[in-house]
Parts: C-alpha cells; structure tokens; sequence
C-alpha cells in the first residue's frame, strides 16, 4: 500500500531524511522508533504533504484504487482525501471553528471526493458523538473550538476522534502516547485496535515500549540519523527499551 | 501647533449651548447647575489632544473635522415613531439617543426610570469626567437607568437598540452628535443577557456618543452584546464604567466596523472578592477608518478571574489601536488574569498598535499577555489541509473562525447567533480579501 523508496529530504537546507526505505501493507501495524530529532516528525509530515520540507530524492508510492501513485505528486488535502492521516505529535489549536463543524467539513471533503452524498448537520451530529465513544471522549467537546484550550491528553484523544470520523486507510501515529497516564493510553490504544482492519494500516511512531503492549506490531523500525538502521518484530522493542539506541550500528 | 479643528468643534459646541439654552430646553431646575458645569469644564478642559496618553494614538483634530451639532429632537418625527412601532416585550428603543417610554414594554423584574430630574439624588462628580462625558452632562436630554431587580432571571435576551434619524436641523457641513446615557443595575442574584444594537446610517453624518454604567451586584450575571453597524462617515464613541460586586459575572462583547472613526474604553472594577470579567472585542476596517479600544481590568479584591480578547482585521490604510491594561491591587492575590489581541492585516498600507500594559501589586496572581499581527497562521492551514480541507476551503475557514473566536466565547447561544449575524453582514468584504491575499477564490 505505500513504498517509500530511497527518500532524501531537507528542511531549511539541512538534510534530515537521508535515504529511508519503508514498505507498508494493507493489515499492518509498524512501529517506528528512534532517539530524539532523529526524524521520526519529518517522516510523518513530509507524507501528510508538509509544504516547509523539500524532497531532494526518492518516491513515496501509494496504491490509490489499485494504481501505485507518487504521493508527493499530491497536495496535502489531496492525500488526505486518498486515506492518508497524521495524528499529531502536537495537534494545533484552531480558534473560532468548533470541533463539530471542522469535523463535518473534513468529513464532507471526503464524501464529495468519492461522489457520495454529505451528510446533514443532525445526522453528523449524532454520527460525531459515536465517535467520541470510542476513545470516552465527552462530547461536550465538540462544541468548544478545536484543541483550544485542551490538555495535551484530550489534544490527543481529539486526534483520534478524527481518525475514527475520516477512518483513513494509513494512519501515522507521532507520538500519540506521549504525555498519556496509564488509564488514557489504555483508552487510546483500545479506540485505534477498533479502527484497525484488514484494509488499512498503522505506523505508530513512539518512543515507549508500553503503547507496543496494547497495539501490537507486525515490525518494528529503528531510525536514527535519517534513515532506518534496523529493523525486526516486536521484540526489537523490547530489545531498545532495555538496552536504548546506542548498541545499534 | 494650534489645534483648529478640534478648536472649530469647540466652538460650535459652545454655540449649540447656548442655542439650547435659549430655547428653554433646559428646564429641570436640578439639571441645570450639573450642565452649566460640565459645560464649563468642558470649555476648560477642551477635547484631548495626542498630548493625553489615553489619546496618544488617535488625534480627533484630524479625525473630526466638522463642526458638531448637538441633536435634540425635542418632538419625535414620524420617522422616529415609525422606528419604535413595532418594538416588542423587552426591547428598549433609543431614537437619536433619547429612550421612547411609551413604547416600551417590560416583563416582571425588569424596570426603566429617567434619572435626569434626579441630579440630587446622587451626586455626579463633574469636574473629574473626562471631556466626552462632560459632553453627556451638559448636552443631556435623558439619562436612563434600567434595572434588573434582585433575583430576576430573563430567559430571553433584552434587546437595546439605538437608532439615529434624519434632523432637520443638521445643516450641510455639520456633524450632528447624540449623546445617550445608560445606567445599567443588576440586582443580586440577578440574571440577564443584552444585546445591543447601534444602527448608524450613511445619510446622517453623526457621532454617537455613548454613556454606559452598569453596576452588577452579589452572585449576579449579566452577559453583555454590543453590535455597531457603522457608517463611513459617522464616528462611535463609547465609555463604559463596570462595576462589580462579589461572586458577580459581567461579560462584555463589542463588535465594531464600519464607523469612519471609533473610540471604546471600558474600565471595569472588581470590588468584591472571586468576581469574574469578560471584555471581548472584534473591529473590522477598512479605507482610511480609526478604530481605538481602550480596556482597563482592575482587580481590587482576591480570587478574581478575568479575560480580554480582542481581534481585529484591518484593510486599505486603516488603523486600530488596543490597549489593554490589567492593574492588580496588591491585597487582590489569587488573581487569574489573562489578555490577546490578535490582528490580520490585509493591506500593506494598513496598520495596528497593540499595547498591553500590567500593573501589577499582589505576589500571588496569574496575569498573561499576548499579541500577533500578521497573517493566517500556516501550522493551521496545513492542519486543516491535512484533514481534507483543500487550500481554498482551509483559508475559508480560518478567516471565519479568526472572527468567529470572538463569537464563539459568548455562553448564551441567543447572544452567539446575533454576534453571527453580525459577522455575516460585515464581514463578507474582509472574507474576500482574505482569500485573495491568500492566494484562493471563494468557493
Ligand atoms: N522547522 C525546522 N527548522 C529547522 N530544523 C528542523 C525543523 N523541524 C525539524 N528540524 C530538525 O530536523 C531534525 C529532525 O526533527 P524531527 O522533528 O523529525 O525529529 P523526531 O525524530 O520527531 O524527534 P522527537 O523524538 O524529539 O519528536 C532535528 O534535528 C530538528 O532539529
Ligand atoms: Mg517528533
């Protein structure tokens, strides 16, 4: 479903990408991990389509109706559209636009793009409330503007909420888990296992092992300085946990 | 520099006295010791010039150059009759800047009086009034004090609205002025919503001169709409004096555009313990308008919790000016206190001045300031894109939901939909220059 051969790419001059391979299949779950700016945020963005990174070399392959694509051909609203989605490392507040109505215009967007009919105001009303259920987020939440004013925790469960109203065929992950208690991340992890199918896939960027005890990977990636330097199953991560980064050449 | 125009509007201020005055429009006895002296305090004290610090940024002598002429319909033509006849349950009529109280209808709880025979009852100090309220006090045909008695709750918002009527008595080359007065009383435990409306119209060249108190008692709520539908070649002038008891709730939200020349301060006292502020404010402008907003957020008493939010968006060569100042008393800890103002500047030649200003006594508060001036924020942009919003759709959104922020922090729905309206009706210019200067068509 995606390929990402040999991709290079820069951000203000300075080279972070440096070569990276990935290939990721419809039903799978990988998991990326990687000490600190080693690249992991500039992966995910530059697939969502990020306009301040350039891409000096490479392809990003995605199967769109059964036809292999180069995703950086697209816009970012474009590969949204076609099932992509991010999941923040840290969401943006939108001031002035309610949840609600930024998740029907999103959702609507994509209704259009397949030429099936948008939903009413009432029915996607009801509609988004379900989908609050399936992270516990409470739907009061819909009526205050987006991410305005939410803890770090909501800001991710809001994420999430998305992901359940657009249900993507790829979803990036960027540290979803981070800044979750306990409880949170066991609701989280829950809320993505139900999204996940057959038909889509996950790449779950994080820096800690326990998300790995609830959403299980296929694979599990080491990136470090640009480019990924091993890869394994998931006791790969449990390997980097207790032993960090540094053993890996 | 000699000031002439600011000089010419004296005189003609001094010339309408006497007119007034001549024609035995002034004749309640206790009111005219009050004019005679604001209108000598007035004549010694002259409009504010750049020299005042509360004027720094907006010269009337270059914004008012016409003479005034006070408007004081003594008799109210049929086209003011018209205006009022078809006023509901709960909505106050202002025609010209005088309250009509036959047309006026209240429910339980809620009462309307005229104050302007009851100078004794309270004494205004007038010497310290700043020169556009002297103009209230010497020029003034009414002085209204509604109440919202103790434990009155109104289900529905009461509606203020002031409009202004052709006279005949304007000639060509003058700017007439009406001057309103408002004293606003939220008894205990009270609660009311007010939305208020000012409807200038282009064929009356006219400065609206605003008096506002409202004075909010113990545990009482009251959260306030203020709506100028301006006109280029009329100027809104407005001072608003709030003071606030313990546990009490005020909440203010002024939405200007369109006004050659604005000019709205509040200054908003805390004088009981855990009371909380909102003071929110949009301006739209454009061509060569002046927009000024004056807040000041006094927190006399602990536990208080306030927040300003002014935005603006500015084209052509407009200006505006915030300055937002929050003063803490030094007994008043525990204080939560919180400022933004935030500008989208549309055209080079078009500018803002933010100033936010804290004057703080207490140790213990928290007191928070910002602003940004510029342009659509990108991380949003992409953010929205990222969630299948094309660019044009994205760049919609964002323009809406920067005014809309302002809209969207009213509690009372009934008040947030007739903000909307508002921003439908004014805001669809700015929309397009939005999207232009982003580089997208409507869609
Ligand atoms: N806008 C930017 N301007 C300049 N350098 C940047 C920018 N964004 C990222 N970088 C640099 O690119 C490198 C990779 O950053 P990236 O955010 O992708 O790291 P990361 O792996 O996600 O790190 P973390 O684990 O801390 O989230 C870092 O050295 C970072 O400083
Ligand atoms: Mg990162």
């Amino acid at each position: 479903m995606l390929e990402i051969k040999d991709l290079k790419a820069n951000i203000n001059d300075t080279s972070v990408l440096k070569g990276l391979n990935l290939s990721i299949k419809p039903g799978e779950v990988h998991a990326i991990m990687g000490p600190n700016g080693s690249g992991k945020s500039t992966l995910s963005k530059i697939l969502a389509g990020h306009p301040d990174y350039e891409v000096t070399g490479g392809e990003v392959l995605f199967d769109i109706n059964f036809e292999n694509k180069n995703l950086l051909d697209l816009e970012a609203d474009e590969r949204a559209k076609e099932g992509i989605f991010l999941a923040f490392q840290y969401p943006t507040e939108v001031p002035g636009i309610t949840n609600l109505q930024f998740l029907r215009a999103s959702f609507n967007s994509v209704c259009r793009h397949q030429g099936v009919e948008e939903m009413s105001e009432e029915a996607f009303e009801k509609f988004a409330i379900e989908k609050c259920k399936i992270v516990d987020m409470n739907p009061d939440y819909l009526y205050r503007a987006v991410n305005e004013g939410f803890s770090g925790g909501e800001k991710k469960r809001n994420e999430i909420v998305q992901m359940a109203v657009l249900n993507p065929r790829l979803a990036i992950l960027d540290e979803t888990d981070s800044g979750l208690d306990i409880d949170s991340l066991k609701i989280v992890a829950e809320g993505v296992n139900k999204l996940k199918s057959q038909d889509n896939a996950i790449l779950l960027i994080t820096h800690y092992q326990r998300l790995l005890d609830y959403i299980q990977p296929d694979h599990v990636h080491v990136l470090r300085d640009g480019q990924i330097v091993k890869s394994g199953d998931k006791s790969l991560a449990l390997e980097l946990e207790s032993k960090g980064y540094d053993w890996i050449q | 520099m000699k000031l002439q125009n600011t000089q010419k509007i004296l005189d003609s201020l001094k010339q309408s006295f006497e007119d007034l005055k001549a024609e035995g429009g002034f004749t309640e006895a206790q009111t005219v010791d009050v004019r005679e002296r604001a209108f000598k305090a007035l004549m010694a004290e002259g409009l504010p010039s750049t020299r005042n610090e509360f004027w720094k940024y907006t010269e009337l002598n270059k914004h008012m150059k016409q003479p005034l002429k006070v408007v004081s319909s003594g008799k109210i033509s049929d086209k003011e009759l018209e205006a009022t006849s078809s006023l509901g349950v709960n909505e106050l009529c202002f025609v010209n800047g005088i309250l009509q109280y036959d047309t006026t209808q209240l429910t339980e709880g809620l009462a309307v009086k005229s104050l302007s025979t009851g100078f004794s009852e309270q004494e205004v100090a007038v010497e310290s009034q700043s020169a556009f309220t002297l103009i209230n006090l010497a020029y003034q045909r009414d002085r209204v004090q509604l109440t919202i008695s103790k434990g009155t709750r109104i289900e529905k918002p009461l509606e203020i609205e002031h409009v202004y009527t052709q006279v005949s008595d304007l000639v060509e080359g003058t700017q007439g002025i009406c001057n309103t007065w408002l004293e606003i009383v939220v008894e205990e435990g009270a609660e009311v919503q007010l939305v208020e409306s000012f409807k200038q119209s282009s064929e009356l060249p006219l400065l609206s001169n605003n008096y506002l108190s409202v004075k909010v008692a113990k545990n009482a709520r009251c959260e306030h709409l203020r709506l100028v539908y301006g006109a280029e070649n009329c100027q809104h002038f407005g001072r608003g004096f709030i003071s606030q008891d313990r546990d009490s709730f005020y909440s203010v939200t002024t939405m200007n555009a369109a006004s050659g020349l604005t000019r709205q301060a509040y200054i908003i006292e805390q004088q009981g313990e855990n009371a909380e502020s909102v003071c929110n404010g949009l301006y739209l402008c454009d061509g060569s308008q002046h927009s000024d907003h004056r807040v000041v957020m006094r927190h006399l008493k602990p536990h208080g919790r306030s927040r300003q939010l002014y935005k603006g968006v500015l084209k052509g060569k407009s200006r505006s000016v915030f300055n937002g100042k929050i003063y803490i008393e030094k007994d008043a800890q525990q204080i939560d206190s919180n400022q933004l103002n935030n500008n989208l500047i549309l055209s080079q030649g078009a500018e803002a001045d933010s100033k936010p200003e804290l004057e703080v006594y207490a140790d213990d508060v928290k007191a928070n300031h910002g602003s940004a001036i510029g342009r659509l924020d990108e991380d949003q942009l992409f953010y929205l894109m990222s969630r299948c919003l094309s660019k044009a759709e994205a760049v919609q959104y964002l323009a809406r939901g920067f005014v809309r922020d302002v809209s969207l922090h009213l509690q009372s729905r009934a008040l947030r939909a007739e903000a909307e309206k508002w921003i439908l009706t004014q805001f669809s210019e700015f929309q397009k220059s939005i999207e232009e200067e982003a580089g997208v068509k409507s869609v």
